[in-house]
């Protein structure tokens, strides 16, 4: 059923830091029932990979992702990081939500200080890693700056700059973009790739923006809906990452890239319209 | 009233944040606490008579009783309002439980803590009143009772005008609290 399940524990450089097997997820519902989230889900994530996981709304996909950060557990099967079990939260997976979720009584400087207070590092430390990611995100000018008094934009910036100065494994980050406009979203997306690039973290994006998946992902892993589990893990090959150039907005004009959008545009409509004609019989 | 009222507060923001924060705390208290705030503080004023006497230690219970019960729901609807992005956030950035309450709920919460304290301020002030009506040999409420013996209406208008202002100033306090702790809401 997945497109190039056998390769993708075997190709590239290093073994697979985050790994789910067989990884099921059952919700009790209000009426007593029970409704199956996810299903016999494989994944495997290399270090320092970008892989943008792409689904319809019902397939999973933050739910996948809250089973990696430790937030909840699995029904069926085993999430791994690092070789060990996910028992729970840790600063070692970086959390973004679409909401940012700042603290709004903390500056920007603070904020981004929050893990690293609770972390066993001394102040003067805990000064340079704050003082070396607000400069990374371009944030430094607004260190004293309240939430507030951001942009959209501005506050993705300070969930993410908060989430890696905790230096974390991997980097989850779930639809982070979904609420900003056109503009400022491609600015998002050359800004995260970027930091990929400087801090070679892993990051694993959940989006249902399809060409942003394109986009940014090494491999883009397109979830099917009820219940959720992966229908595709396609590939990216596109011209500047062969290059070794930093990737621009051009690409997205690139005949491959096209080729590529539609591909995973036809996966998840597939998968959509299978799981909308079921809802509809149903109802 | 600022013992009985103190007194309030410091019991009721604990057990409020622990009923907002923890579904344990909201099983224990809610039931209990929702069935205590329907008893009218005044039907307690014969029983807090026979039991503390005419003074203070029965006005204190009064107001006690009065604000207590209210305040401890008002503050745990305040904290059930901490988004759940936050508290999850929090968890992945390295917080532990107490860390979350601390450093997230705690000053989440503060301003909205405040304004139940703005709203139950009133209500205790009123029951100061209410008291010194019933049970005292001096104080506002007391000058009110003895103003009536005597008829002088001048002088109960006097008292209520001294009661509302310094209603006023109490409310106008909390509120230069709250505003200066909630600078940052926007």
């Amino acid at each position: 059923m997945t497109v190039t399940e056998g390769s993708v524990a075997t190709s590239g450089p290093g073994p697979s830091l985050v790994c789910l097997d067989g990884v099921g997820k059952d919700f009790r519902t209000i009426a007593g029932g029970s409704l199956r989230a996810l299903d016999g889900v494989d994944l495997a994530v290399r270090r320092g990979e970008f892989v943008c996981l792409v689904g319809a709304s019902g397939s999973g996909k933050s739910t996948l992702l809250s089973l990696i950060a430790g937030l909840s557990t699995p029904s069926r099967g085993t999430v791994l990081l690092d070789g060990a079990p996910v028992t729970g939260p840790g600063p070692d997976r970086g959390l973004v939500l679409q909401s940012g979720a700042v603290y709004p009584w903390r500056t920007v400087e603070r904020n981004v200080a929050f893990g690293l207070e609770l972390l066993p590092v001394s102040r003067a430390e805990r000064a340079r890693r704050v003082a070396w990611y607000l400069a990374e995100t371009g944030l430094t000018g607004l260190r004293h700056a309240l939430p507030k008094q951001l942009s959209g934009g501005q506050r993705q910036r300070v969930a993410i700059a908060r989430a890696l100065a905790c230096e974390p494994q991997v980097l989850l980050l779930d639809e982070p973009f979904g609420a900003l406009d056109v503009q400022t979203k491609e600015d998002m997306q050359l800004f995260v790739r970027r930091v990929w690039a400087d801090t070679g973290t892993t990051v694993v994006m959940v989006t249902h923006d399809v060409e942003e998946a394109a986009f940014l992902g090494q491999r883009v892993v397109v979830l099917a809906s009820d219940p959720g589990r992966v229908a595709a893990d396609l590939p990216v090959q596109l011209p500047p990452d062969r290059d070794g150039a930093p990737r621009d907005l051009a690409v997205k004009r690139l005949p491959e890239f096209l080729a590529l959008r539609a591909e995973v545009e036809d996966q998840v409509r597939a998968y959509h319209q299978r799981h909308a004609a079921a809802a509809g019989s149903d109802g | 009233m600022l013992r009985g009222f103190g007194l309030a507060v410091a019991v009721s923001v604990p057990l409020g944040l622990l009923m907002g924060s923890f579904q344990a705390g909201r099983a224990a208290l809610e039931p209990m606490i929702g069935l205590l705030r329907y008893l009218p503080a005044s039907a307690f004023i014969p029983l807090l008579i026979i039991w503390l006497g005419l003074g203070e230690p029965s006005k204190v219970a009064l107001i006690f009783i009065a604000t207590v019960f209210f305040n401890t729901l008002m503050t745990a609807n305040v904290v059930r309002t901490v988004p759940a992005g936050l508290i999850d956030v929090s968890y992945t950035l390295g917080a532990r439980r107490f860390e979350v309450l601390r450093k997230v709920i705690v000053p989440h919460s503060l301003p909205g803590m405040i304004d139940s304290i703005r709203v139950n301020a009133a209500a205790a002030w009123n029951f100061v009143v209410v008291a010194e009506l019933i049970n005292a040999q001096s104080g506002l409420g007391y000058r009110i009772v003895r103003s009536q013996r005597f008829n002088q209406l001048d002088n109960i208008f006097a008292v209520l005008i001294v009661i509302a202002l310094t209603g006023v100033a109490i409310d106008l306090a909390l509120r230069t609290t709250r505003d200066r702790v909630g600078r940052w809401a926007s």
